[in-house]
């Protein structure tokens, strides 16, 4: 006897979002011992002796046991709604990303299309925070972020439409199969191609997510914690699970777009582990970049965009294009 | 600069002695015009901003777009490249506090207790509230037990919750009865813990390390050598008319001759202590005043000045 | 007297939709307790209202309060950060008025004591300040963490010289109260030539980093006569293109036998700040090596230790002592009546004075350069509300 699809989809959901919940904990356990490495510290130690293991559970619970906690002036409904708002998007996008051949929730033929529109929406939840605050530095951190969603998704959605060029598809499964071979990734293609458009990738990304050194929405040193400001417990904790989903979302993808998925030495059962591995690599990175560069400014985040990553995202695009029309829709 | 603060013993030279700032690593950074005008505006900065000056990427003039990128390249891997040595090559210089504890030097100034004489067994303390008294936040408080031998400390308080630990109990102490720990655990859930009596005190002292300073060692070690200390008593004359030391007493011959100064109308006439001594030992820029009648006025320019 | 360049800025912004935020006093970025009210236009910065005394605790009446043996313990409490600082200011003041000589060891302990303060005040403000541009989740932090890294190895120095890490208690009347300790010379030379190999990893970290750059350079800028007609100092007087610093103007403690450049920035941004005080640093650390090659021997005290409360009396007078702090400079009035307190004593706290500048250089940066800025003043507010 086979479920009906509905019930299908829905147990395959339910996996998936455990396990992204888990990772999420974990990840920011592993965010934490690497800063604190690089910062001479040991970092977390004591919870889950030695090495903090159980850190992120202990985390967790604190957050559930904590007050919560509404300003009296705020938009009620707005202000709950937010976290929720912000944190669906965050969680969707992993939908539709395949773990292995025929592993995940949705392989939809316009998987990336889907992944960018649906993480791009997490600005609605955001916005809502910051409105629904009825704080200031909320309010401001708000309208950065509006500024900045804007900026950096352009070229954050053109740099992932490079691999797409490549590939000939939108189906993030067809994108993993053309990059089988050695030096198949992407990231090895195109005469170099590739690597520039991972590292505007991941320069995109990190703004995308407001991270250090695009992190102004945040900010915590101008806006103390900005649009989150006025959150405790367990609507903070979404927040923060929404933030490193997100996060963990675009490593995912451009450990899929660029570093070939689940390809990989050895035989199939290790693809997902694989993955899983380029997938912190590529956060890695991002954590990496994180701890090691100061904040800039509002308006000089936005030049970076316009000025920089915009125009050099589009000629990549191009330039992909041009590749695969030169040589006929061989490999390139 | 308004003269007021002034009397330096040299007069200051207007500041054109600038040199340029010495670069590092034999980068010299030469000094410039002055502050550079909003209309430097290279590269990824934005524009002009009011007042806050203009924003350009580098300051050496602009280097074109491919200049600055690789500029931007350069400068990401050698900042990362930092902080990856800190990754792969540093340990942590983290101490992992309650289970391992770093070596406290001795001189440590810690939880302060009262000790026992080695070879009679007796309490040091003889009350006589020297510590008392020289504590600036006043959180000893002692009462003396007269009695034939030696005198006791009938009680000794001492409320730790306010104490700033700055030695000088110790240093007073004539018998070397109250020393510091080489401990400063002194969290408690209730504050009364930290108000100590007499008895505390000397379980304190039994139970943790003392550290190096007693009354007599820190006495010794600033103690000038003996001509000098005498001359610090008696002959004040040497040293500009007014050295004087505790005992009011040695204060009054001395003192009669410059306790001129600011105040009083009376004394006004008395010339205050006369040239300054011109080693270069003395500091320089201070400066007693000479007139006392202008003194109060002084006061305040001072105070609008800041 | 309101000449041109002292004349606060103002802004005339046509816009209506002005917000009033609160900057503190209970805020990341506020270093202690300050409170800045910003008008805002959009990001921009268009009028600020600096509140102070929220670290009020009564200091120039404790310092009547208590005898010329007590207050040294007590003066490092102004400046918390750099305390050697007023320590040496408040004995300065009452060693000229009661005209008592200081050994030439002692001189040279002062200044060695100074110059490591200057290297640990240096760090801190490093760190903070990478703090607030940087983001306490990023960079910032862990440039902050190198600097702190650092600046415990100057208080470990601190902390075997005179047994506490923060206040220390050093300076007594007539010279210090603690000698250097068997071994601490070479502990001293180890630790600044570790500091000096680091410094090059800030440099790199932060001089050839873009992203700093943008944060900095024409960020802030202070006029040379605006310096002047607002009365700031230290290293936010040079950094604008004013060669000023006590140590070389009008040496105290000795600072004459010892050669040191100071180091002018003519820019007077954020940048020329930071200039400025990673020389200072080098700077520091030659006066350290100098003073220990060329400490003498000899007593550390003209006068005999401490026995009893009133045992330093000074004749009726007004002495002022100022020393370059880290900071800038740091005054100390004391008006003497004879009796072993001051009948009145009055700080001159270089944060205070370097606080002023704000109304006339923020209106007009945006929200992220208060930050910088402020930073860049580095103030500490026990020193400013005192």
């Amino acid at each position: 006897m086979t479920l009906p699809p509905l019930a299908q989809a829905a147990i395959a959901a339910f996996i998936v979002l455990n396990a992204v919940i888990l990772m999420v904990a974990y990840v920011t356990l592993l965010e934490r011992k690497f800063a604190a490495r690089m910062q001479s510290r040991i970092g977390p130690y004591y919870v889950g002796w030695p090495h903090g293991w159980l850190q992120p559970i202990a985390d967790a619970l604190k957050l559930m046991l904590k007050e919560d906690v509404v300003p009296a002036a705020a938009d009620r409904w707005v202000y709950n709604l937010a976290p929720i708002a912000f944190l669906v998007p965050c969680v969707l996008i992993f939908a539709t990303i395949p773990f292995a051949p025929g592993l995940g929730v949705a392989d939809l033929n316009i998987g990336i299309l889907f992944f960018l529109a649906v993480s791009a929406l997490e600005i609605v939840g955001l916005f809502m925070g910051g409105w629904g605050s009825n704080n200031k530095y909320a309010l401001i951190s708000a309208m950065r972020a509006v500024n900045q969603i804007i900026s950096y998704d352009l070229p954050f959605i053109f740099t992932a439409l490079v691999p797409v060029v490549l590939a000939g598809s939108m189906q993030l499964s067809e994108i993993v199969s053309a990059q089988t071979g050695l030096f198949g990734w992407f990231v090895f293609r195109a005469w170099g191609l590739g690597v520039l458009a991972l590292l505007a990738y991941l320069v995109a990304t990190i703004a995308a997510e407001n991270r250090v050194p695009f992190d102004i929405l945040e900010a915590e040193s101008e806006l103390v914690a900005g649009f989150r400001v006025e959150y405790s417990g367990m609507k903070f904790a979404l927040i923060q699970l929404g933030e490193y989903a997100h996060i963990l979302g675009t490593s995912f993808l451009g450990a899929l777009l660029f570093l070939g998925g689940w390809l990989g030495p050895g035989p199939a059962w290790l693809g997902p582990i694989w993955f899983l591995l380029k997938a912190i690599f590529v956060f890695l990175l991002i954590t990496w970049v994180r701890w090691s560069f100061v904040r800039i400014r509002v308006d000089q985040i936005l030049a970076i965009s316009w000025k920089l990553l915009l125009p050099l995202s589009i000629v990549l695009l191009m330039a992909a294009a041009f590749a695969v029309a030169w040589s006929g829709g061989a490999r390139v | 600069m308004s003269d007021f603060m002034g009397g330096l013993s040299k007069p200051p030279e207007p500041p054109t002695r600038s040199e340029p700032s010495r670069g590092v690593r034999g980068r010299t950074r030469e000094t410039r015009d002055g502050p550079r005008g909003p209309e430097s505006v290279t590269g990824f900065g934005t524009g002009t901003q009011r007042g806050g000056g203009s924003v350009a990427v580098l300051r050496d003039g602009a280097k074109g777009f491919w200049g600055e990128t690789l500029q931007l390249a350069r400068a990401v891997g050698r900042t990362m490249g930092v902080t990856f040595k800190n990754l792969v090559a540093r340990k942590p210089v983290t101490v992992m506090y309650p289970d391992v504890r770093r070596q406290y030097p001795d001189r440590f100034r810690g939880v302060l207790a009262l000790t026992y004489d080695k070879e009679t067994g007796e309490e040091n303390c003889i009350g006589c509230r020297l510590c008392e008294y020289i504590c600036p936040p006043q959180v000893i408080k002692v009462e003396m037990l007269k009695a034939k031998e030696r005198n006791w400390a009938k009680h000794f308080t001492l409320e730790l919750y306010s104490c700033e630990f700055c030695e000088l109990c110790v240093q007073v102490c004539p018998t070397d009865a109250i020393v510091m720990l080489k401990t400063f655990e002194l969290a408690t859930s209730d504050r009364r813990e930290l108000l100590l009596d007499k008895d505390r005190l000397h379980a304190l002292g039994l139970e943790h390390e003392h550290s190096w300073a007693t009354g007599t060692r820190l006495r010794d070690m600033q103690a000038p050598p003996k001509a000098a200390r005498g001359e610090g008593h008696r002959d004040g004359a040497t040293r500009g008319e007014a050295a004087v030391t505790a005992p009011a007493a040695a204060a009054k011959p001395a003192g009669t001759a410059a306790l001129a100064g600011a105040g009083s109308a009376e004394e006004s006439a008395t010339p205050a202590p006369a040239a300054k001594a011109d080693g270069p030992s003395t500091a320089e820029a201070v400066k007693t005043a000479a007139a006392p009648p202008a003194a109060p006025g002084e006061v305040k320019t001072k105070e609008t000045a800041e | 007297m309101d000449t041109e360049a002292r004349k606060v800025v103002e802004m005339g912004w046509g816009g209506n939709e002005r917000l009033v935020m609160n900057m503190g006093p209970q805020h990341p970025s506020a270093h202690g307790v300050f409170r800045a009210i910003l008008t805002l236009e959009g990001e921009t910065v268009v009028a600020v209202d600096a509140v102070i005394g929220y670290l009020h605790r009564c200091h120039e009446k404790l310092g009547e309060t208590l005898t010329y043996v007590q207050y040294p313990t007590i003066a490092s409490k102004t400046d918390y950060v750099a305390a050697m600082t007023s320590e040496l200011a408040y004995v300065l003041a009452v060693e000229h008025l009661g005209k008592f000589e200081v050994p030439k060891r002692a001189q040279y302990l002062r200044v060695i004591a100074a110059e490591l303060q200057r290297i640990a005040s240096h760090c801190l403000w490093l760190g903070t300040w990478c703090l607030d541009i940087g983001g306490a989740l990023g960079g910032g932090a862990t440039i902050f963490l190198y600097a702190i890294r650092e600046r415990e190895d100057v208080l470990d120095l601190f902390e075997a010289l005179t047994g506490a890490r923060l206040l220390y208690g050093f300076h007594q009347v007539g010279g210090t109260r603690y000698d250097v300790p068997a071994g601490w010379d070479k502990q001293v030379r180890e630790t600044i030539d570790r500091i000096e190999r680091r410094l090059d990893e800030y440099e790199a970290m932060l001089e050839d980093n873009a992203f700093f750059l943008v944060r900095t350079q024409g960020v802030g800028v202070i006029s040379p006569e605006l310096a002047q007609e607002v009365g700031i100092s230290g290293p936010l007087i040079r950094g604008s293109g004013i060669d000023f610093d006590l140590r070389r103007w009008a040496p105290y403690s000795s600072y004459e036998d010892f050669d040191f450049r100071v180091p002018v920035e003519t820019a007077g941004d954020c940048y020329a700040r930071y200039r400025v005080r990673m020389v200072e640093f080098r700077e520091s650390i030659t006066i350290v090596r100098q003073a220990l090659d060329g400490l003498p021997e000899g007593p550390i005290s003209s006068r005999p230790g401490v026995k009893s409360v009133g045992q330093v009396r000074v004749p009726k007078g007004e002495g002022y002592a100022r020393v370059e702090g880290a900071r800038g400079e740091v005054g100390c009035c004391i008006v003497a009546d004879g009796s072993p307190k001051p009948y009145r004593m009055k700080w001159r706290g270089a944060s205070f004075s370097n606080l002023a500048i704000l109304p006339h250089i923020l209106p007009g940066c945006k929200i992220a350069d208060v930050v910088a800025i402020m930073g860049s003043i580095d103030p500490v507010f026990g020193e400013v509300d005192r």
